[in-house]
C-alpha cells in the first residue's frame, strides 16, 4: 500500500514539475479521486475488476453457494456425471465430487497462490532493482550478480528445486513462486531505472538538488512502476499454472484440496469425451488472468501521468 | 525338437485366437486353436531349426482360403511411456527398456511370454537352453544349450558366450565386468553363486555355495540391471562401453538404428531359430511421455500401439474401434502400516482398514476395470496365488471395520497421515487412489491427511523407512517369484518400510530363501503369506493389468502374466 | 558468474532429496546394490569433493556420463541442443514478428476495432496455460483436422528433410510462441503509443513527414531498447515454455532431457544443461544490454536535442 502511496505522490510532483498543474491534482484527496475516475472510465479495466471481485467473493462465499463439501464424493451419482446432472450442473469429477463446488473452493487456493507471490516479488524487485541501479556500492551489483545466477536457471527448474527443498505445502509454493519471479521483475526494474538515470528530468532534479531518496521515490519509481505492473499482471495466469505444475509434482497444495490448475491437469485425460472438466477451470484461469491483465493496464494508465494525460487528450 | 514343435503350435494357436476374436473369452481359444494345430504341425516338423525362413514364412499363407492366419510383413510402431535408457541389456533400467531389450536379446530360460495367462505364474520354458537340471541339494544347476543359434553378427552362441555374459555382470575380476554399481540385481539372482563352468560347447553349469530356493525362478524372470541376457561377446569386446549403440543379441529382432529420445528401429531377424517368427518386418519404438500425447498419436494413426493407457480413456478408445489387451501382471499396489507405534501396531486396526477399503469399487469405478482387486501380498500371477489360496481376501465391510475399531478402543476413529507419490513406475494413479482410500476410511472415522511427493523423493523416503510421524504409505511393485515377499517385507532383511516385527513371518521367509528347491520354498512362502493376511500386516489394494491399446489391424498381441511382451508373435492385417 | 551458476546448480540437486538408485534399481533393490551403485557414481563422497571432481572434468570438456543413459552426456546433449534450438528459434521468430508488428499496427490504429480485437486476442493468449494451449492445438489440428502430426520431430522411417521437420515443428513452436508473442505485442503497443504522443513526434508530424515515416523513423526507433530488453527476457521464457512443450509434443530437446534427468537425479546431465542455459542467458542479457546501449531512445533523444 505504501508503495502505491509513493507512486501517487511521485505522480503529483512530476505533473507539477513538468506540466501545468491541474487543479484536481494538487491535493492527496484530489489525486485519489482522479485515479479512481480515470480507472472507472476505463470500462475494460472496470469489468476486469468486477470479475475479480465476483470470483473472489464466490470463492470465499463458497459455503453459501453450494450445499456440498469440496471433497465430498457423490458415489450415488457416479464419477464423471455429465453436464446438467440434477443437483450437479457442472457434473462430477473422477472422484465423483461436484465440479462446481470444487471450482469455487479452488479459487481460494489458485488466486492467493498466484497473486500474493507476484505482489511480494514486485515489491522486492523494486527495492533490489532501484538499489542496484542507483547505489554505487557493491551491494547493488552483488545483488544483481546473484539474480543473474538465478536468472540462468529455467524458472520451472528453480521452482521445483526450491519447493522440493522447502517441502510440500501452500506456503512453500508461494515462496517458491515468489523467489522465481524476482529475477525477472528485477531485471525489468533495473533496465528501466538505468535508462531513467540518464534522462533529462533526472538531471534536472539533480541540478535542483533534490535529495537522493526523494529523487528515487518521486522521479524514478513512477517511471519504473509501469513495466512492473504490466509484467506482474501478465504473470498472474502463468503463476496459477506454475502452482498447478508444482502441485502436480507433489510439491504444492496437497490433495484432495482443489486447485484450478490441478483440475485442468486431471481433466486432460477425459478431454475427448468430457471436455468441460478440463476446459471450465482452464477458462477460469484464463478469465482471472485476463482480468488481472486488464486491471493492470487500467491501473497503469490511471497511475502513470504520461498515460493519464494521453487518455485525456485522446478521450 | 519336441519342445520346439509344441511351442510353435501354441504360438500359432494363440495368434489365431487373438486374430479372430480380439479379447474374448478362453472358450473360443480352444475351438479356434484346433485347425491351427493341424496346419501348423507338418510345417514345423519339416522345418529344421537352422534352415532359412522361406519355407516357414509360406506356412500361414497356405491356409489363406479358410482363415488368412497370421500375415507376414509390415511395420509396427509402438509408443512407449518413457525413453529407452540403454540397449546394453545388462545396464537396462525401466520397464520400457526391458521390453525393448527382450526383442533383441534372449535368456537361457524364460517365463513363457507367448501363452495368455489366466492366473498363476507364467510357465518357465527353455529358450536359449533346451533343458535344465537342478541337483537335489539345490547347489548345482546344469543347462543344455540350443545348438546352431548365432548372434546377429554371425558369431555362434555357445557355453563360452554364456560364461562371458554371466561374468560380465557378476565377476568383478572379469576383464569386461560392467562395474559394481551396475551389476545391481545380479546380486539377487547370483547371491550364492560360486562358479559358472563351461562343461562342453553346449553345456554350462552353475554351482552355488548354498541353496537359493528361487534361483531358477529369478534366473528366468529377472529383468533389469545386471541380468544376463545373452549379448554377443564379440560385440562387447569390439565396442566396449559403446556397445549400447551396437546391440547384438540372438532374438527375433535385429538392431537397425537408435536415435536417443526419438526412435529405435529394429528389423526382423530372418535367421531366427524360432520360425516363422517374427511376423512383422520392422518394429519401431517411439517414446511419448505424455499420456494424452500417446492417446492422440494412436488416434491420429502415427503409432499402432501404446503402452500405459490412461484408464479413463479405455472405454472411449474401445468405442472408436481400438483394441485393448490387458491381463494379470506381477504387480501389486499396497499400503504399509506404521508398525512401530499405535494405532497400527494393533492387528484389529489394520484389519479394519483392510475391511473399510472398497477395492472392487476402486477397480471398477476409479480405474475402469484396468486392475484386479488384490487379496494377498501377491498378484494373481505370483506363485503364492497358484493354486488360489483358501482364504478370500478382505471383503468390503465397513460395518465390521467399525466394530473392530471399537474393539481396539477407537470408537470415534482417529487422525492419520498417509504418504503417497504423485506418479511413478507402476503407481497407476496414486493421488486419485489415495483420495479414494481417504474417502473410504472417512466412513469408519479415520481422518487421513495426504502428503504427496515426487516419485524419486518418495521412493527415497519409502526405502529409508516410514518416518515416525507417518502412519501409512504405499508402494507398487511385484514379481512372479515369491522371493519378492522376502525382499519387500522380511522384518530382518527386507525393506519393510513400516517396521514390522514378527519372528515367525521372518523365519518362514528366510527358510524359503534357503530351501533346496522351488517346491520346498513354496511351502514356506504360502505359510508366510497366510500369516501376513491373518494379521493384516499390510493392506494389499490392487494389481495392474497393464492395458495396451492398439489399432484394429494389430493382431496376436499377448499379455502373458508379465509386463514383458514378445513382439515376434504380433502381426498386422494390412 | 558461470562458476556461481554451476555451484548453485550442483547444490540445488544435492539438496533435493532422492538419488539415482531408485530410478535405476527400482524400489526393491537391496541396500548393498544401492550403496554399490552410489559408490560407483561417487555419491558417497562429500559434495565439495564431488563438485571439484566434476568441475575438473568439465573444464577439460568431459561432461560426465549420464546416469540414466549410461553414455557420455556430450553425446545426448548435443543432439538435444540442436533440436531445442530449432524450436526456440522458430518460436522466437513467430513471437517477435507477430508480436512486434502486430503491436505497431495496434498502436497506430489505437482504439480502432483492429486494435480492440488484436489486443483482446493477445491478452487472452497471454493468460492461457501453455500445456493447455498445446493440448487444444493438438486436438484441433492433429486429431480432428489431421493437418499436423501429433508429436515427434520427424516421420518415423522416412528420410528427414526440412519440410518434414517444419511440419512437425509447427504446433510446438506456435504453442511456445503464443505467450511471448502476447507480451511483446502489449509492450510494443503501449510503448509505441506512448512514444507517438511525445512532443517530438508531433513536431515531426508538423514538419509534414508521412505517417509511416513518423511511425517508423521516429516512433519505432525510440522503443527498440525496451522491446529488445523484454524480447531477451521472452527468449528466456520461450526456453522455459519449451520445457513443457517438448514433453507434450515428445520433442527430443533439452527440456525433455532435463525433466528426465530430474526424475532420475541425473546430475551430470542437469549440470550440463544448467551451465549451458546459464551461458545462454548471460549471452542474451549481454546482447540486450549492448542493443540497449546502442539504441537507447532517451540517450539518443538527448543527444539529438544537443545538435
Amino acid at each position: 500500500m505504501s508503495k502505491e502511496g509513493d507512486v501517487l505522490e511521485g505522480a503529483v510532483v512530476r505533473d507539477n514539475g513538468t506540466r501545468q498543474a491541474d487543479p484536481l491534482t494538487t491535493t492527496q484527496a484530489g489525486q485519489f479521486r482522479l485515479i479512481v475516475r480515470t480507472f472507472a472510465r476505463d470500462r475494460l479495466a472496470l469489468s476486469g475488476l468486477i470479475l475479480i471481485v465476483v470470483v473472489v467473493a464466490a470463492s470465499f462465499g463458497a459455503d453459501l453457494l453450494t450445499p456440498y463439501g469440496p471433497n465430498e464424493a457423490h458415489r450415488e451419482v457416479g464419477r464423471y456425471a455429465p453436464l446438467g446432472t440434477p443437483g450437479h450442473f457442472l457434473g462430477t469429477d473422477g472422484q465423483a465430487r461436484d465440479v462446481f463446488t470444487r471450482l469455487l473452493w479452488g479459487g481460494r487456493v489458485s488466486i492467493p497462490v498466484a497473486v500474493l507471490p507476484v505482489l511480494g516479488a514486485s515489491a522486492a524487485s523494486l527495492v533490489i532493482g532501484l538499489m542496484a541501479a542507483f547505489s554505487a556500492g557493491w551491494i547493488g551489483s552483488l545483488a544483481m550478480r546473484i539474480l543473474d545466477v538465478m536468472f540462468a536457471f529455467p524458472p520451472v527448474l528453480l521452482a521445483i528445486a526450491v519447493a522440493t527443498i522447502l517441502g510440500p505445502g501452500m506456503m512453500n509454493v508461494m515462496l517458491a513462486i515468489g523467489v522465481v519471479s524476482i529475477p525477472y521483475l528485477t531485471r525489468v526494474v533495473f533496465v528501466e531505472a538505468v535508462s531513467v538515470r540518464g534522462s533529462d528530468y533526472l538531471r534536472a532534479a539533480q541540478v535542483a538538488g533534490t535529495p537522493r531518496r526523494r529523487k528515487l521515490l518521486r522521479e524514478v519509481l513512477p517511471n519504473v512502476i509501469s513495466p512492473v505492473i504490466i509484467y506482474a499482471s501478465t504473470g498472474v495466469g502463468g503463476m496459477i499454472v506454475m502452482a498447478a505444475g508444482l502441485s502436480f509434482l507433489g510439491l504444492g497444495v496437497q490433495p484432495p484440496t482443489p486447485d484450478w490448475g490441478i483440475m485442468t491437469a486431471d481433466g486432460r485425460v477425459v478431454l475427448q469425451n468430457l471436455p468441460h472438466i478440463a476446459t471450465v477451470p482452464g477458462f477460469l484461469i484464463i478469465a482471472v488472468a485476463l482480468a488481472f491483465n486488464v486491471v493492470g493496464d487500467g491501473l497503469r494508465d490511471a497511475l502513470d501521468p504520461r498515460h493519464r494525460t494521453r487518455t485525456w487528450t485522446a478521450g | 525338437m519336441k519342445s520346439l514343435r509344441k511351442w510353435y503350435v501354441v504360438l500359432l494357436a494363440v495368434s489365431m485366437l487373438v486374430a479372430s476374436c480380439g479379447d474374448e473369452t478362453t472358450e473360443t481359444a480352444e475351438t479356434t486353436s484346433a485347425p491351427a494345430e493341424t496346419t501348423a504341425a507338418p510345417e514345423t516338423t519339416a522345418a529344421p531349426e537352422t534352415t532359412a525362413a522361406p519355407e516357414t514364412t509360406a506356412a500361414p499363407e497356405t491356409t489363406a482360403p479358410a482363415d488368412p492366419g497370421p500375415q507376414q510383413g509390415g511395420t509396427l510402431v509402438v509408443a512407449l511411456e518413457a525413453t529407452i535408457s540403454t540397449l546394453d541389456p545388462h545396464r537396462s533400467s525401466g520397464g520400457q527398456t526391458h521390453e525393448v531389450n527382450e526383442q533383441i536379446f534372449e535368456k537361457l530360460i524364460t517365463a513363457d511370454y507367448t501363452a495368455p495367462n489366466d492366473g498363476g505364474p507364467p510357465e518357465i520354458v527353455p529358450r536359449l537352453a533346451t533343458k535344465w537340471e537342478s541337483s537335489a541339494d539345490g547347489l548345482t544347476h546344469t543347462f543344455s544349450l540350443r545348438e546352431g543359434v548365432t548372434f546377429h553378427d554371425g558369431t555362434p552362441f555357445n557355453a563360452e558366450a554364456v560364461e562371458f555374459n554371466v561374468r560380465r555382470v557378476w565377476d568383478p575380476s572379469f576383464d569386461h565386468y560392467i562395474g559394481e554399481g551396475l551389476s545391481g540385481l545380479a546380486g539377487t539372482v547370483f547371491q550364492n553363486l560360486e562358479t559358472v563352468e563351461v562343461v562342453d560347447e553346449f553345456t554350462v553349469q552353475f554351482v552355488l555355495s548354498k541353496p537359493f530356493g528361487f534361483f531358477i525362478e529369478k534366473f528366468a524372470t529377472t529383468t533389469g540391471l545386471g541380468h544376463p541376457w545373452m549379448i554377443s561377446p564379440a560385440a562387447v569386446i569390439e565396442y566396449g562401453e559403446e556397445v549400447a549403440d551396437h546391440p547384438v543379441g540372438t532374438g527375433p529382432f535385429k538392431f537397425v538404428e537408435w536415435v536417443r529420445g526419438q526412435h529405435l528401429t529394429l528389423e526382423a531377424n530372418r535367421d531366427y531359430w524360432r520360425t516363422p517368427h517374427p511376423y512383422v518386418d520392422e518394429l519401431i519404438f517411439r517414446p511419448i511421455e505424455d499420456a494424452s500425447g500417446r492417446v492422440n498419436a494412436l488416434r491420429a494413426g502415427e503409432v499402432d500401439m501404446i503402452r500405459v493407457v490412461p484408464p479413463d480413456q479405455i472405454p472411449q478408445l474401445e468405442g472408436e474401434g481400438f483394441k485393448i489387451a490387458a491381463g494379470p501382471t506381477p504387480h501389486l499396489w499396497y499400503i504399509e502400516f506404521q508398525h512401530r507405534r499405535p494405532p497400527f501396531d494393533d492387528a484389529r486396526v489394520r484389519q479394519a482398514v483392510n475391511l473399510a477399503i472398497d477395492r472392487e469399487g476402486m477397480a471398477a469405478e476409479l480405474l475402469s476395470g484396468t486392475v484386479e482387486p488384490a487379496i494377498c501380498l501377491c498378484s494373481s500371477t505370483s506363485a503364492t496365488f497358484n493354486p488360489v489360496p483358501d482364504w478370500a481376501g478382505f471383503e468390503y465391510d465397513p460395518e465390521r471395520a467399525r466394530e473392530l475399531l471399537a474393539e481396539a478402543g477407537y470408537e470415534g476413529g482417529f487422525d492419520a497421515v498417509f504418504e503417497t507419490s504423485t506418479s511413478g513406475s507402476g503407481q497407476i494413479l496414486p493421488v486419485q487412489m489415495a483420495e479414494w482410500i481417504q474417502q473410504d476410511l472417512a466412513e469408519i472415522g479415520i481422518d487421513l491427511e495426504l502428503r504427496t511427493y515426487e516419485w524419486n523423493t518418495y521412493v527415497g523416503r519409502w526405502y529409508l523407512g516410514m518416518p515416525d510421524d507417518v502412519d501409512m504409505n504405499q508402494i507398487s511393485w511385484g514379481d512372479n517369484s515369491d522371493y519378492w515377499l522376502y525382499e519387500s517385507s522380511a522384518p530382518s532383511a527386507g525393506i519393510n518400510s513400516g517396521g514390522l516385527v514378527d519372528e515367525e513371518y521372518d523365519s518362514l521367509l528366510i527358510a524359503a530363501n534357503e530351501a533346496a528347491s522351488q517346491e520346498e520354498a513354496r511351502g514356506y512362502t504360502e505359510a508366510a503369506a497366510r500369516r501376513a493376511h491373518e494379521l493384516a500386516f499390510h493392506a494389499p489394494i490392487v494389481s495392474d493389468t497393464f492395458p495396451v491399446a492398439m489399432a484394429g489391424d494389430v493382431n496376436g498381441f499377448i499379455r502373458a502374466g508379465d509386463w514383458v511382451v514378445d513382439y515376434s508373435v504380433v502381426w498386422l492385417d494390412r | 558468474m558461470l562458476f556461481g551458476i554451476s555451484v548453485v546448480g550442483f547444490l540445488l540437486m544435492k539438496l533435493v532429496p532422492g538419488d539415482p538408485s531408485s530410478f535405476l534399481l527400482g524400489p526393491f533393490a537391496g541396500p548393498e546394490a544401492r550403496e554399490a551403485l552410489l559408490r560407483s557414481l561417487g555419491w558417497d563422497q562429500p559434495w565439495p569433493v564431488q563438485y571439484v571432481k566434476w568441475l575438473g572434468l568439465f573444464v577439460q570438456g568431459d561432461f560426465g556420463t549420464s546416469v540414466r543413459y549410461q553414455t557420455p552426456v556430450s553425446e545426448i546433449f548435443g543432439q538435444a541442443v540442436v533440436n531445442s534450438a530449432i524450436l526456440v528459434a522458430l518460436s522466437f521468430a513467430i513471437a517477435f514478428v507477430l508480436g512486434f508488428f502486430g503491436g505497431i499496427l495496434a498502436a497506430v490504429k489505437r482504439f480502432s476495432p483492429v486494435d480492440r480485437v488484436t489486443t483482446t486476442v493477445a491478452v487472452v493468449l497471454a493468460s492461457a496455460p501453455v500445456y493447455w494451449l498445446g493440448l487444444v492445438l493438438v486436438w484441433i489440428f492433429s486429431v480432428r483436422l489431421g493437418i499436423f502430426p501429433v508429436s515427434g520431430i520427424g516421420t518415423v522411417g522416412a528420410e528427414s528433410d526440412v519440410v518434414d521437420l517444419l511440419h512437425h515443428a509447427a504446433l510446438p513452436s506456435v504453442t511456445a510462441a503464443l505467450i511471448p508473442m502476447a507480451v511483446i505485442f502489449r509492450l510494443t503497443r503501449s510503448e509505441l503509443a506512448h512514444a507517438l504522443d511525445q512532443p517530438y513526434i508531433q513536431a515531426a508530424r508538423a514538419r509534414g513527414l508521412t505517417e509511416a515515416s513518423v511511425v517508423f523513423r521516429h516512433g519505432v526507433r525510440n522503443i527498440v531498447a525496451p522491446i529488445a530488453n523484454v524480447s531477451g527476457l521472452q527468449l528466456g521464457f520461450i526456453f522455459t515454455a519449451t520445457l513443457f512443450v517438448e514433453v507434450v509434443f515428445a520433442w527430443p530437446g533439452v527440456g525433455f532431457l532435463v525433466f528426465q534427468a530430474i526424475a532420475a537425479r541425473d546430475i551430470p546431465v542437469i549440470q550440463t544443461v544448467v551451465l549451458f542455459t546459464g551461458l545462454l542467458f548471460v549471452a542474451i542479457s549481454l546482447v540486450s544490454d549492448v542493443i540497449q546501449g546502442l539504441v537507447d531512445p532517451r540517450t539518443m533523444a538527448s543527444a539529438g536535442a544537443g545538435t
